[in-house]
């Protein structure tokens, strides 16, 4: 129930439709949620809505996350330390 | 061709993969048990136990689900009235997929769809308005299940409604917060817990922050994380490398997705819709402010009160083990019914029936093991 599907935004529509793509397969997505959305942002959708902008990770910036949690680096860290 | 920059993080992965183990292996020498780690979100205990994390890690470390399915906490009373609110001649139930197969006292809603009721499986809410358009003299009611993740699309869904003036349309409202019934769960866990694994996507709508109580008020090293494998592993070595540091907080190691502080405007939406209520959860019983219920004029649009039906009260599944599983106190092995009497083609409980229920997991990729 909770699944996202990360997809492109390759047409706005209206202020709040744009189409979505993924692996070929495009929809119709309700924008409502991230209106600043833009053509060729990723977006997270859930049941027909995008839900979030996602940061698009490249392989390099992968490569970053790694190395930064196998260094210890506490860099994602947000949260409280008792 | 697999290029320079890929094949470093498939090295990488596998330097995690290897150092996760040896964290894990550390902590269980030092504990002398295995370590206990609940991934809350139901779409957690199936990507893990799909990429074979699970069992991978099976001698050291015990995932153990946690009450975040929404069709497995969608209490019996509720999937009775859905069921019978679709037997009513004059309605067209439209409803998410995994809800169809859920057995109720009587029958499901598969079940009564092979009587005659009017059901339709639907991919977004927003397909219940076309339903409720094409078919002007029936009454359509959407299934309104699922948790912050979802809550923000049936909030848009009926913002629509009202917009269109679509008058034969209704919501069927059992959507669910996680933050209480995971209050509800730590309050009452009777096993050794060691750590939390977040869910991603209500993360995305809460925000971390959301769930920063895990640390303060109980104690848990707690991981918000993604669904995809390096994710997984990710999250879990991030996890790990917090107990044996003993390092009580709550860690996002989901950034291209969660912020700290969510989708605002998401929350904004639900605020105008829903207010905050107590809730009949399976497993559970009441959880207090734990659900959604449709505030002000917007409550024309709840099927309970249009349709105001009675019924008997629901009884428990017998043998079903469900409610225990849903609380993290039992696993689907410990289930008399799981494999032999109960299996995703006959399911007699609906963690079972679901996709993301934790015995429709075990049984589709553990089951061998066990």
């Amino acid at each position: 129930m909770c699944l996202g599907i990360p997809m492109k935004i390759i047409e706005r529509q209206t202020p709040s439709r744009a189409v979505a793509e993924s692996l070929g397969v495009k929809r119709i997505v309700c924008t409502d949620f991230v209106p600043e959305v833009k053509t060729g942002n990723f977006v997270l959708v859930h049941v027909g809505y995008a839900m979030q902008i996602i940061e698009q990770w490249e392989a390099s910036e992968r490569i970053k996350f790694l190395e930064e949690i196998l260094a210890g680096e506490g860099a994602i860290g947000d949260g409280v330390s008792k | 061709m697999v290029s320079a920059s890929k094949k470093r993080v498939t090295n990488l992965m596998q330097e995690v993969l290897r150092q996760t183990m040896d964290l894990a292996c550390e902590i269980v020498e030092k504990k002398g048990r295995r370590i206990v780690v609940m991934e809350v979100c139901g779409t957690h205990t199936t990507a893990f136990a799909r990429s074979g994390l699970t069992r991978y890690f099976a001698r050291v470390l015990e995932l153990r689900s946690g009450s975040g399915c929404p069709v497995c906490v969608t209490h019996q009373q509720d999937i009775d009235y859905i069921v019978a609110l679709a037997s009513l001649e004059e309605v067209l139930m439209v409803t998410f997929g995994d809800m169809m197969r859920v057995p109720g006292s009587v029958s499901s809603l598969e079940q009564a769809k092979a009587r005659g009721a009017r059901v339709h499986l639907c991919y977004s809410p927003l397909e219940a308005l076309s339903w409720a358009q094409r078919y002007p003299r029936k009454q359509v009611i959407l299934t309104g299940i699922g948790f912050e993740t979802t809550a923000p699309a049936i909030a848009s869904t009926l913002l629509e409604a009202k917009k269109n003036h679509i008058d034969n349309f209704t919501i069927y409202t059992t959507l669910k917060l996680v933050p209480p019934a995971l209050r509800a769960l730590l309050q009452k866990q009777s096993f050794n817990l060691d750590g939390l694994i977040l869910p991603g996507h209500v993360c995305a709508v809460t925000g971390s922050k959301a769930f920063d109580f895990t640390a303060w008020q109980y104690g848990l090293p707690s991981v918000v994380t993604g669904f995809a494998e390096p994710d997984l592993l990710a999250g879990l070595f991030q996890l790990l490398t917090m107990i044996k540091q003993n390092e009580i907080s709550v860690r996002n190691a989901y950034p291209s997705v969660v912020r700290e502080y969510g989708n605002r405007k998401a929350q904004e939406i639900v605020e105008q819709c829903f207010a905050v209520t107590d809730f009949l959860w399976r497993g559970f019983s009441i959880i207090p402010k734990s659900g959604y219920r449709l505030k002000g004029e917007n409550s024309i649009f709840e099927a309970r009160d249009r349709f105001k039906l009675e019924l008997p009260q629901a009884g428990e599944l017998p043998g079903c083990r469900c409610g225990e599983i849903i609380c993290g106190t039992s696993s689907p092995l410990q289930c008399s019914l799981f494999k032999d009497l109960c299996t995703p083609s006959k399911p007699v409980g609906p963690c079972m029936v679901s996709a993301e229920g934790a015995c429709n997991a075990y049984f589709q990729h553990l089951a061998e093991a066990t």
